[in-house]
C-alpha cells in the first residue's frame, strides 16, 4: 500500500512551475494518501508556500539557502536524504525535467531503489499506482505496478491536468536547517547560468507546440510558424534537421535526443516523421500533421493529416485563425 | 588522462519492435548498434586524449555478442576494452557490474557516457555509478573543458531552456549530449587496428534483485481521430481542420 508520498516542486522566476502545479493538483485529489512536498530556493516567499498549501498537502519542507539559487545536486541530495530518513515515503514523485533526471538516479542509488523515468500515464489504484511509459522510442509501452516498494518516479510534463489551488488548510511547514552549508566548500559549483532561448516557457511544458521540419525549406519560412504560434499561444520547435541547420536553436529540438513533449495540441509542418522525431512526440494529445509526401511516417501518428506543401496550408490557416480570433 | 567510456549496445532505433509469445518486446530484426549518444562520448574522450595524452578504455556490460559493438567502439578511438559479461538489464544491476571494472582501473581521471540510451530511456547508469563511486557527476553536457593542472573540469550542462556552467573536481562522471562534437568516421587503418587491441572479458553475477514490477508490455495507444486529406484545396483543408480543432475543444 502506498500511503505516504513525497513530491518535489520546482520554481522559476519566483513562481511555481506549471508542471509542479500539475503534479500538486493530481495528488490533491487522491484519497488516503499523505502528501509531503519539498520546495527549494535561495528565497522562498510566503505566497508560494500558501499556494502549495492550497493543494491539500499535509506537510511542506522548505530548503532555503543562497546556494540554492540554482539547482545544486550536492545540497538537494542531502535535503532529500534527511526527509526520506525521517518520513520514509512509499513513493517519491516529480516532473521529468533535466533536474530530476539528474537528482533522482543519485537518490535511487543511495537507497538501492528503482527509478522509473519519463512516465506518461499514472492511475491511482487501491494498492498504489499503475504507471506506464514509452520505451524503444515509443514503439512499446511498459506498465509497472508501484505497490509496497518505494520508487522514484518522474512524470512527463502535461501528464496531469493543471488545477488552481483551492482553499488553504493548515499545513505543517518545516524549514530545513541549512546552516551547515554557510561556509561549506562545495564540490559541485554552478559558476554561471546562460539563457539560450528567448522564450521563458520550455517547449516540454507548452500546451500547444508547433514543429517545423525540413519541408519548410528555409529559415525565413519559420516566421510563419511564429505567427501561427502567437495566435495559438504555442511554442515552436523543430526536428534535428532544423536545429542542425540552425534555423532554430538547439534546445528547441524535439525527438529522441532532444526534448520529449506532450502538448494538448501538436502541429507539424514539413515533418516526415522519422522515428528519431516521433519518439519525442507520440504521446501528444491531438496531432495535426502537414507534409507533402502522402506516405510520410508522421501520418501514422496523426489525428488530422493534410497531404500538401506546408507553406500552402500555413498561409490560409493563419488567415482563418486571425478571423476567428477577431470574431471571438 | 585515463578516460573510461561507458558504451551500451542497443537495438538499432530504425528497427521496428514487436511482442513475442510471452508478450515481451522483441526487435523484428536482430540489428544491434552502439547507443548513438555513446559515440559522442567516445569522440569526446579521444579529443581529450589528443590534447592531454593518456588512454581511452571502453566499458560495456552485455552478452558475449556485444563484442561486435565493442570492436566498433575500438575503431572509433578506444585503446582497449573490458566486457563485463552479463545479461543484466536494469540500471542498478548494470551499475553494479560496471563498478567491478572501474575498480580494476583505479587510476582513472574521467568517466564519460551518453546521457541516455535510446532503447529503455532510463538515463540512470552513469549517475548511479558516480554515486556509488562517490565522485562528482555532471549530466547532459554540451561542452567540456579540462584544467589538468588543478584537476578540475568545467562543463556546460543543458537544463531545458538554459545552460548551467558547472565546475567540479576530477575524477568525475560526465554524460554528454549530441551537440558536444561531431564524431569522426574511423579510417580503414583504424578499423584494421582493432584486432590488435586488448579486450578483457570478465564474468558477472548480480547480487541486487530486480524489484521493478513490470506487469505488461503493450503497443502504443491508438489515435483519437483518423482523418487524412489528400488532393484537397488548401482553403477547404483549413476549413476542415478548424472544424476538427473546434470539435476537439482545442480552439
Amino acid at each position: 500500500m502506498i500511503r505516504n508520498a513525497l513530491l518535489l516542486v520546482e520554481v522559476r522566476d519566483g513562481k511555481l512551475k506549471r508542471i509542479s502545479r500539475q503534479i500538486l493538483n493530481y495528488f490533491s485529489q487522491l484519497e488516503k494518501l499523505k502528501v509531503n512536498v519539498l520546495i527549494y530556493r535561495d528565497h522562498i516567499d510566503q505566497e508560494m508556500v500558501d499556494e502549495i498549501s492550497g493543494y491539500n498537502v499535509d506537510r511542506i519542507y522548505a530548503a532555503e539557502h543562497e546556494y540554492l539559487k540554482e539547482y545544486n545536486p550536492e545540497i538537494l541530495t542531502d535535503c532529500f536524504k534527511k526527509i526520506i530518513d525521517e518520513i520514509k515515503p512509499d513513493c517519491i514523485f516529480a516532473c521529468n525535467t533535466a533536474l530530476t533526471r539528474d537528482l533522482f538516479p543519485r537518490l535511487a542509488q543511495i537507497y538501492k531503489k528503482e527509478m522509473i523515468s519519463d512516465v506518461t500515464d499514472v492511475e491511482h489504484k487501491r494498492y498504489g499506482f499503475r504507471i506506464s511509459r514509452p520505451i524503444y522510442g515509443g514503439k512499446i509501452f511498459e506498465t509497472i505496478q508501484v505497490k509496497d516498494y518505494p520508487m522514484f518516479i518522474t512524470t512527463r510534463a502535461n501528464t496531469f491536468e493543471e488545477g488552481l489551488p483551492r482553499e488553504k488548510k493548515d499545513v505543517e511547514i518545516i524549514h530545513l536547517d541549512m546552516t551547515e552549508y554557510n561556509n561549506k566548500n562545495l564540490t559541485y559549483i554552478v559558476k554561471d547560468v546562460v539563457e539560450r532561448t528567448e522564450t521563458k516557457v520550455p517547449i516540454t511544458e507548452a500546451e500547444v507546440v508547433i514543429i517545423g521540419g525540413g519541408g519548410l525549406k528555409k529559415k525565413e519560412n519559420f516566421q510563419r510558424l511564429f505567427e501561427l504560434a502567437d495566435l495559438l499561444d504555442a511554442q515552436v520547435g523543430g526536428t534535428r534537421q532544423v536545429t542542425n541547420a540552425k534555423w532554430l536553436p538547439w534546445p528547441k529540438m524535439v525527438g529522441q535526443s532532444g526534448k520529449r513533449i506532450r502538448p494538448k495540441l501538436y502541429l507539424s509542418f514539413g515533418v516526415s516523421g522519422a522515428m528519431q522525431h516521433t519518439a519525442g512526440m507520440l504521446v501528444s494529445g491531438y496531432v495535426v500533421a502537414v507534409d507533402k509526401y502522402k506516405d510520410a511516417r508522421i501520418f501514422d501518428y496523426a489525428d488530422f493529416a493534410i497531404v500538401a506543401q506546408a507553406m500552402e496550408i500555413l498561409e490560409p490557416l493563419i488567415k482563418r485563425l486571425k478571423e476567428y480570433k477577431k470574431a471571438e | 588522462m585515463k578516460i573510461l567510456v561507458l558504451v551500451k549496445e542497443t537495438v538499432d532505433s530504425n528497427i521496428n519492435m514487436g511482442l513475442d509469445n510471452e508478450k515481451k518486446p522483441i526487435p523484428n530484426k536482430e540489428v544491434y548498434v552502439i547507443n548513438r549518444l555513446d559515440e559522442f562520448a567516445i569522440e569526446e574522450a579521444v579529443r581529450i586524449k589528443e590534447r592531454f595524452g593518456g588512454e581511452v578504455v571502453i566499458l560495456t556490460v552485455g552478452p558475449e555478442s556485444a563484442m561486435v559493438t565493442i570492436r566498433t567502439a575500438l575503431s572509433k578511438g578506444g585503446d582497449r576494452a573490458i566486457l563485463i559479461k552479463s545479461e543484466v538489464d536494469n540500471p542498478m544491476g548494470i551499475c553494479e557490474a560496471l563498478k567491478i571494472a572501474v575498480e580494476m582501473e583505479k587510476d582513472y581521471d574521467l568517466i564519460l557516457g551518453g546521457w541516455v540510451s535510446y532503447d529503455l530511456n532510463n538515463a540512470q547508469v552513469p549517475t548511479r555509478l558516480g554515486t556509488e563511486l562517490g565522485i562528482p557527476i555532471i549530466n547532459n553536457v554540451t561542452k567540456i573543458t579540462i584544467n589538468e593542472k588543478d584537476r578540475l573540469i568545467e562543463a556546460e550542462r543543458d537544463n531545458e531552456e538554459y545552460a548551467e556552467i558547472i565546475e567540479t573536481k576530477l575524477p568525475a562522471v560526465c554524460t554528454v549530449q549530441r551537440i558536444i562534437n561531431e564524431p569522426r568516421l574511423p579510417a580503414i587503418s583504424e578499423i584494421m587496428d582493432v584486432k590488435y587491441k586488448e579486450i578483457k572479458i570478465i564474468d558477472f553475477k548480480k547480487t541486487t534483485k530486480d524489484s521493478k514490477n513490470i506487469v505488461q508490455y503493450s503497443r502504443p495507444p491508438k489515435r483519437r481521430d483518423n482523418i487524412k486529406l489528400i488532393n484537397v484545396e488548401a482553403e477547404e483543408a483549413v476549413d476542415q481542420l478548424m472544424a476538427a480543432l473546434k470539435k476537439a475543444k482545442l480552439l
